[in-house]
């Protein structure tokens, strides 16, 4: 089967002709892509950590955009942390002076 | 590349352990109030601004009714165990589960009035403008708890 198939494979001839410039456009179809791969956001990300984050005003901005940014997420949360932690104490005050609650706890 | 991944390291590692230092100093008063068995009094303290004497005061007060409070527990939960056996074991409505249900509402009725006794006395101790508060509070808490929850809403930890 495989020497048949090889046999017609010989014979066929097909009658195609190569585009003018073919191999010099697909080099440049390559060349295109690189450079959009170069271009893209995260190359250029990588690249201005490497070139500009080093740089003192870049690096102190960084930090002082994380600095802000983690209290501002940490005052929020801790504002919602201790609201429920309120809501608890209260709900213990009250059950502390109310012995229909207490006596429904231990059935 | 060196340089600004260390950065960018830095930046990461300041801004976690601010993260960090901020939230523990931010809650670590109600989290100790919360793992303290009195939490609940300085609740009340710091909910209601209660100055030193008006707090001696009520703390004492809670402390004379605590005793009473844990005597209308057992009451109610002696009558309600009683009235649920009999319920448990009649297949209809005799004189004797009769008389528990009406043991039941009485102790809940004595309670409730105790109770409400109490919330006016410690009220009465308060700065009139926190002790309407706390009643308010308190009332739609306990004495009409049917009352949405968030109808007198505490003031938040300060």
């Amino acid at each position: 089967m495989d020497d048949e198939l090889k046999k017609q494979f010989s014979k066929w001839n097909p009658d195609v002709s190569i585009p003018p410039r073919f191999q010099a456009e697909v080099w440049q179809r390559i060349a295109a892509r690189e450079a959009a791969g170069r271009n893209s956001l995260w190359r250029r990300v990588q690249e201005w950590i490497l070139t500009e984050l080093p740089k003192p005003q870049y690096a102190t901005a960084l930090i002082a955009l994380g600095l802000t940014l983690s209290i501002g997420v940490a005052h929020v949360q801790a504002q919602q942390t201790n609201r429920e932690h309120w809501r608890q104490l209260e709900a213990r005050y009250v059950s502390s002076i109310n012995p229909v609650a207490q006596a429904a706890a231990l059935e | 590349m060196k340089r600004g991944a260390l950065v960018l390291l830095l930046a990461l590692v300041l801004s976690a352990s601010t993260y960090c230092i901020y939230f523990w100093c931010a809650t670590r008063t109600a989290e100790a109030m919360l793992s303290k068995p009195e939490g609940d009094y300085e609740w009340l303290r710091r909910e209601f601004v209660l100055n030193d004497v008006e707090f001696a005061k009520i703390t004492q007060l809670h402390e004379e009714y605590r005793p009473r409070c844990d005597a209308m527990c057992r009451r109610i939960a002696e009558a309600n165990a009683k009235a649920n056996a009999l319920v448990a074991s009649g297949h209809e409505v005799t004189p004797e589960i009769q008389a528990a249900l009406n043991e039941c509402a009485a102790a809940q009725q004595d309670c409730r009035r105790q109770m409400l006794q109490h919330v006016y006395a410690v009220s009465a101790l308060m700065s009139p403008a926190h002790g309407d508060r706390y009643l308010k509070m308190m009332t739609s808490r306990i004495v009409e708890p049917g009352l949405p929850h968030d109808s007198v809403v505490s003031q938040g930890p300060r």
